[in-house]
């Protein structure tokens, strides 16, 4: 249920890989048990993030949530979409609903992060 | 398992793969499509709400009058046969122990409806403040259901579902039937909206609730609720009222009738709205999307802090994040800014006139 082609951390945030870029954003897990998204903070491109540190908080109508980075490296792009249309993340939380490109600084951090299944065993195991 | 009780919908929330969460010791359905879009379908055209864990008290007998004149805040002598009142329930300090709407059928029958939350508390303090009066309590919280469809077109789907229904004004109800069944429809609800809530029995709910949702009304959690409610600026209790708070800082002055001598609180509440206010209760709508949260401290320019949130929420049908709260400097007052501490970040907020949101018609 969760894509193949991610990695995924235990605070629920993604990571696709391409060419050095990692894309990141928040699973469909954390998402559905967020609800209604309505407001989304990121930090500015350039900030220089650190693994499973936080970067952002995103909020719902039930509870405010902190976004931890699956991985270190300088921010290259925000999805400024969300700012006007936070349900993007209710309603593509793994394609239109992504969060921050980041350049990747530290490549050995990838084995930190879960496969699609590994990360469906963690969650069925904590629910 | 749980010990959780369940409304005679459970089963329907279940099929209707609503999120289900304990509340108030009963397993409720907290959402079913989305929050937000529930709001929107009782704003634009109606939703219903499985609200069957909340207290139904009949009040019955000679001294049933006399009973509640002690107890309520308001006079039950004068309510009028198929009118009800909201009213509060204070303790000896004058706190409020709950909130609650009293229906009256005759000068010998009532109707009582406290939260769910505190529905043992009040039944203990009605029978501890009567004694020796002639009068029962008959708890129908189990047997009954009580669903809530509000929203403009609910007048309409009442109409299509009962031929004939006269009209109802609001805080009035009165007693018909479905399916041979004796059914309370009341024009009271807690969203903001013209609405109703309907009583009726466990067997004919499930029934009733698919023939609602027939004609055009959405399944609404208690999320949207809250939101709803929250729009309007109606209290909760536990948030906006607790028995630490008296009526008049929580600016309910106008559900409280004083001056009978049977009211066991009568001297105390004089007293108290004699005296100069501690606290007031505010509306406000932060700058930006932040959402402030129950407990969150308020300060003023100065960095003092003078008070505290209650309620915050974004609202969808402002698109603002909006929130009520007591503050001490009574001297602030619509459109001061006010500064609001969210996990440890001062947010610009301003003080705005409350209720939030009031329907057009």
């Amino acid at each position: 249920m969760y894509p193949e082609n991610l990695k995924y951390s235990e605070e629920h945030e993604w990571l696709l890989e391409n060419n050095g870029i990692a894309t990141i954003g928040i699973t469909s897990f954390a998402v559905e048990s967020l609800g209604d998204i309505v407001f989304i903070e990121l930090p500015q491109t350039g900030t220089e993030i650190t693994q499973f540190s936080t970067f952002g908080e995103v909020e719902s109508v039930k509870a405010a949530s902190e976004i931890y980075s699956p991985i270190s490296g300088k921010i290259i792009e925000i999805n400024e979409k969300l700012e006007t249309e936070p349900e993007l993340l209710n309603n593509s939380p793994y394609e239109d609903g992504w969060l921050i490109k980041v350049e990747i600084s530290d490549n050995s951090e990838f084995k930190k992060l879960m496969t699609a299944k590994e990360y469906e065993s963690f969650v069925n195991a904590g629910s | 398992m749980n010990n959780l009780l369940k409304t005679s919908l459970h089963q329907t929330h279940i099929n209707s793969k609503a999120k289900l969460v304990p509340f108030a010791g009963w397993e409720m359905p907290i959402q079913y499509s989305s929050i937000l879009s529930e709001c929107k379908a009782v704003r634009n055209q109606s939703g219903i709400f499985d609200v069957s864990h909340m207290g139904r008290f009949y009040i019955s007998g000679n001294d049933a009058s006399l009973a509640l004149d002690k107890i309520l805040s308001v006079n039950p002598f004068i309510i009028e046969e198929g009118q009800g009142k909201y009213n509060v329930i204070c303790n000896q300090n004058g706190g409020i122990i709950d909130d609650a709407i009293v229906y009256k059928i005759n000068d010998k029958k009532f109707l009582l409806i406290p939260n769910a939350s505190n529905a043992d508390t009040i039944h203990e303090w009605i029978i501890d403040n009567t004694k020796e009066l002639d009068f029962n309590i008959d708890v129908v919280t189990k047997n009954t259901a009580m669903i809530a469809l509000q929203g403009p077109t609910s007048t309409t789907i009442l109409n299509n579902i009962f031929s004939e229904l006269p009209k109802i004004r609001r805080f009035r109800f009165i007693q018909t039937k479905y399916k041979d069944k004796n059914v309370i429809i009341a024009r009271t609800g807690y969203t903001g909206e013209n609405g109703f809530e309907i009583i009726l029995d466990n067997d004919i709910s499930q029934n009733f609730w698919e023939l609602l949702l027939k004609n055009g009304a959405t399944e609404c959690g208690l999320g949207a609720r809250d939101v709803l409610r929250l729009e309007a600026a109606l209290a909760l209790h536990g948030n906006e009222i607790t028995v630490k708070t008296n009526p008049f800082e929580a600016q309910l002055s106008r559900f409280v009738e004083l001056d009978r001598e049977n009211y066991i609180v009568n001297n105390t509440l004089n007293n108290i709205k004699s005296q100069e206010l501690s606290k007031k209760l505010i509306g406000f709508e932060i700058q930006g999307r932040k959402i402030a949260r129950s407990h969150n401290i308020i300060k003023d320019d100065n960095n003092n802090i003078i008070g505290e949130v209650t309620s915050g929420t974004y609202s969808p049908t402002l698109n603002k994040s909006i929130g009520l709260g007591y503050i001490s400097n009574k001297s602030l007052d619509i459109n001061s800014e006010i500064t609001i501490e969210i996990r440890s970040k001062n947010i610009l907020a301003k003080i705005i006139k409350i209720p939030f949101y009031k329907r057009s018609n």
